[in-house]
């Protein structure tokens, strides 16, 4: 019991700091960076944090519920209500989680569909297309620029010169002379450096080669766009080895910065159209993993919040149930209509009150009626010895006087009989063989009744722990009553027989006591164990009534029924009395 | 599943290519020339339409290697290329991203005939190499997507891969 609480603590310890790191992660999850596209590395951290919490709570609370499923199959105390409870919490914390879920799965699909819109789409086609004619437009007019300038270019004399006055009339802001080696024969450039000449490829010049012309649209490090073009000069040549002009052209910069804003912008839609179904896939498994995370953390909680909840009821359930009997209880479940725990409660609360005021009625009637049977017995005894008168009257008197002592004789048995229901005994347990003990009670009543036959059945061997004194009570009563049932009998017969049982609980021991008399009334049956209940006709109707009472400190049980010939008691103890618990 | 999980996670598609290096010294200098078969996957291509930004890298190790002994790393360098899809002028822009240089391409095949050579590329001075010492340069080539995270790559399971590898390529410095 010691190392199930210290477990016990040690699991919330963990979940404790399961649930911190879960809710930290969650939350640091919620503010890092939302790039849907970049879910980095502390992101995807985060996500196994939660993933880990996950399977590390996933345990625990399959270990809750299965011990909350294995109590409520016994039976145990509290544990129907317990699990009714945490079954009504984790479907109040299931159902609108689940619900919830889909619909922020619906409403993230429909969001992020919106990206891939088509109107957007269009909307997007529509701008390049615009700006893709008007640089197409510009474009052409540099190839036509860059070609005239070709054709007057007939020399390398004074071709810086002629190169920097073509610059300048044609708006250019490079111009420079190639050769297929790639090399730099001549350059006029609005900029001072001359190392920024940006020098075609070896794959430039073979286009060039090839289709007599080549353009592009080079984009620069402040984001301009610049247009290049390359053409071959035809009018002369160096070395017999081709040359090429290329000249770049500036575009204007608000035209450049909103080409650049809209090519931007088209890729990246671009991109998240063709990573979309991988993002949605990414925010329904994090919110998966944080749906599931938190509906096992309520689920938990659900557990734990119906255990203290009902630990309260439980406690004062055993509290009521050890003074009553859970026969009385199971009885009465009928009359409030439930068997929960509550019902349960309800009903040892209704059985403690009537046996406390059974106890409280025969203490004051113990009381009243001793106090005066001392007087009245010595007045008796008195009178009978202090008579003197003629021998018919002392006769007489004699006759009257020891009536009234036996009498007052019954009265006391009947005050001891009270006496002995109101007030318990702290039992004295020791072991013992209980087919001595049955015996022994068979030996006091069979000289007495020798046409009655007894048999005892011994499946039973062992000892068991009891109070001999109180179950020596018990079984004579029950003996008593056995035999005033079968004596009228033709063959009257007095079986008992005891055997082992077992259960989760432990083991018991079970002794069946069965008469070939008349039987109990139906009746009688229903509220035997209640005291004044009995068919007898000089019964107090309290012998049951102690049986019980002993029985239940034993923290046994005891039935009785009426078999095919006469009447049936069984009654179950426990082998041992450390750590015991009732019956059910 | 965690097993399948991981290696969704960590595979990146290798195809096998044979590509060829050369090394030669100029003003002092050694310089690589590389031939590789670069062929973009038809995904990679996708992407690129889409708007993605691809990146090509090339890794140079330039090792000594010795007998019986652990082999020795002189020195090593990258040269990284971007690849993208300019919207605007419908045009492959291919960016060094070394010495900020760029070309413009008007179709993949152009991009793959770019890549297909790669010529001058300044490896080691020569002053600090051992004429009499085995040296060996491995190039590794790879493809990857920018900007998008390894988890979202992993969770793009059903389609091919957008990154890829290429065979390590293996030749002698001083031959």
């Amino acid at each position: 019991m010691e190392t199930f609480r210290l477990s016990s603590i040690k699991i919330r310890k963990i979940v404790s700091v399961l649930i911190f790191l879960s809710i930290a992660s969650l939350i640091a999850l919620l503010f890092s960076d939302d790039d849907p596209t970049e879910f980095n590395r502390i992101q995807v951290s985060l996500l196994a944090v939660n993933i880990l919490s996950f399977f590390a709570l996933l345990p625990v609370v399959a270990l809750s519920a299965k011990n909350l499923f294995h109590d409520y199959k016994q039976k145990k105390l509290g544990a129907k209500l317990r699990f009714r409870m945490a079954l009504a919490f984790s479907g109040l914390a299931l159902i609108p989680a689940i619900v919830i879920f889909f619909f922020a799965i619906n409403f993230m699909n429909k969001g992020i569909s919106v990206w891939s819109d088509a109107d957007v789409e269009k909307g997007l086609s529509d701008a390049l297309m615009l700006g893709r004619s008007a640089l197409d437009e510009r474009i052409q007019d540099g190839l036509f620029a860059t070609s005239n300038i070709s054709i007057q270019l007939k020399g390398m004399e004074n071709i810086t010169q002629l190169l920097e006055n073509q610059r300048k009339e044609n708006d250019a802001i490079q111009l420079s002379l190639i050769d297929a080696d790639l090399r730099l024969l001549a350059s006029s450039s609005s900029q001072v450096d001359q190392s920024s000449v940006r020098v075609p490829t070896a794959f430039e010049i073979n286009q060039v080669a090839l289709k007599q012309s080549w353009t592009s649209l080079d984009s620069t490090t402040d984001d301009r766009y610049l247009i290049r073009v390359l053409v071959p000069v035809i009018s002369f040549s160096l070395n017999e080895k081709p040359i090429y002009l290329q000249a770049l052209y500036s575009l204007d910069p608000k035209l450049s910065m909103m080409a650049y804003s809209v090519e931007e912008t088209y890729a990246r839609y671009g991109m998240l159209s063709f990573m979309k179904t991988p993002i949605q896939y990414s925010y329904a498994l994090t919110l998966g993993i944080v749906v599931m995370l938190s509906l096992l953390l309520a689920i938990y909680g659900s557990f734990e919040f119906a255990d203290r909840l009902v630990k309260p009821i439980e406690s004062l359930e055993k509290q009521t149930d050890k003074k009553t009997d859970s026969e009385q209880n199971f009885s009465n479940k009928k009359e409030y209509g439930e068997e929960d725990e509550i019902a349960v409660l309800v009903n040892s609360f209704m059985a403690a009150q009537k046996e406390a005021a059974w106890s409280d009625v025969a203490k004051r009637m113990a009381h009243e009626i001793n106090n005066p049977l001392t007087p009245i017995q010595l007045s008796a005894e008195r009178i009978q010895k202090k008579f003197i008168g003629s021998p018919q009257e002392k006769e007489f008197i004699e006759a009257s006087t020891k009536t009234i002592i036996t009498q007052v004789d019954v009265l006391r048995d009947l005050v001891s009989a009270f006496s002995n229901f109101a007030e318990r005994e702290k039992l004295s347990f020791s072991k013992i063989d209980i087919n001595n003990l049955i015996e022994e009670s068979i030996q006091l009543f069979s000289r007495q009744h020798e046409n009655i036959s007894f048999d005892i059945k011994k499946d039973h061997t062992g000892l068991i722990e009891v109070d001999a004194n109180k179950i020596q009570q018990v079984l004579n009563n029950l003996l008593l009553n056995a035999i005033d049932a079968c004596n009228q009998a033709e063959k009257p017969a007095i079986n008992f027989e005891t055997k082992t049982t077992k259960n989760n609980s432990g083991k018991y021991c079970q002794i069946t006591i069965n008469d070939n008399g008349q039987g109990f009334d139906e009746d009688i049956i229903k509220n035997a164990f209640e005291p004044y209940q009995t068919s007898k006709e000089h019964g107090k109707g309290l012998g049951l009534a102690i049986v019980k009472s002993i029985i239940d400190e034993h923290k046994g049980e005891i039935n009785i029924d009426n078999s095919n010939v006469g009447a049936i008691i069984k009654i179950i103890l426990p082998i041992e009395q450390e750590n015991r618990e009732s019956v059910q | 599943m965690l097993m399948l999980f991981f290696f969704l996670f960590f595979s990146t598609q290798a195809f096998a290519n044979l590509g060829a290096g050369n090394s030669y010294v100029k003003d002092g200098v050694y310089f690589s020339d590389v031939q590789l078969p670069f062929k973009l996957q038809q995904q990679q291509i996708e992407a690129l339409d889409s708007g993605l930004t691809l990146r090509f890298q090339l890794s140079f190790s330039i090792v000594d290697i010795r007998n019986w002994r652990i082999d020795r790393d002189i020195g090593s360098l990258s040269q990284a290329y971007s690849i993208r899809l300019n919207a605007f002028t419908g045009r492959y822009m291919i960016s060094n991203l070394n010495i900020g240089t760029k070309a413009s391409f008007s179709s993949i095949e152009e991009v793959e005939v770019f890549f297909s050579e790669i010529k001058n590329i300044p490896l080691v001075d020569d002053s600090i190499l051992d004429i009499e010492k085995n040296y060996s340069v491995i190039m590794e080539a790879e493809i990857s997507a920018e900007g998008i995270s390894q988890w979202i790559k992993t969770l793009s399971f059903w389609r091919e891969n957008l990154d890829t590898e290429f065979e390590a390529i293996e030749w002698k410095l001083l031959d």
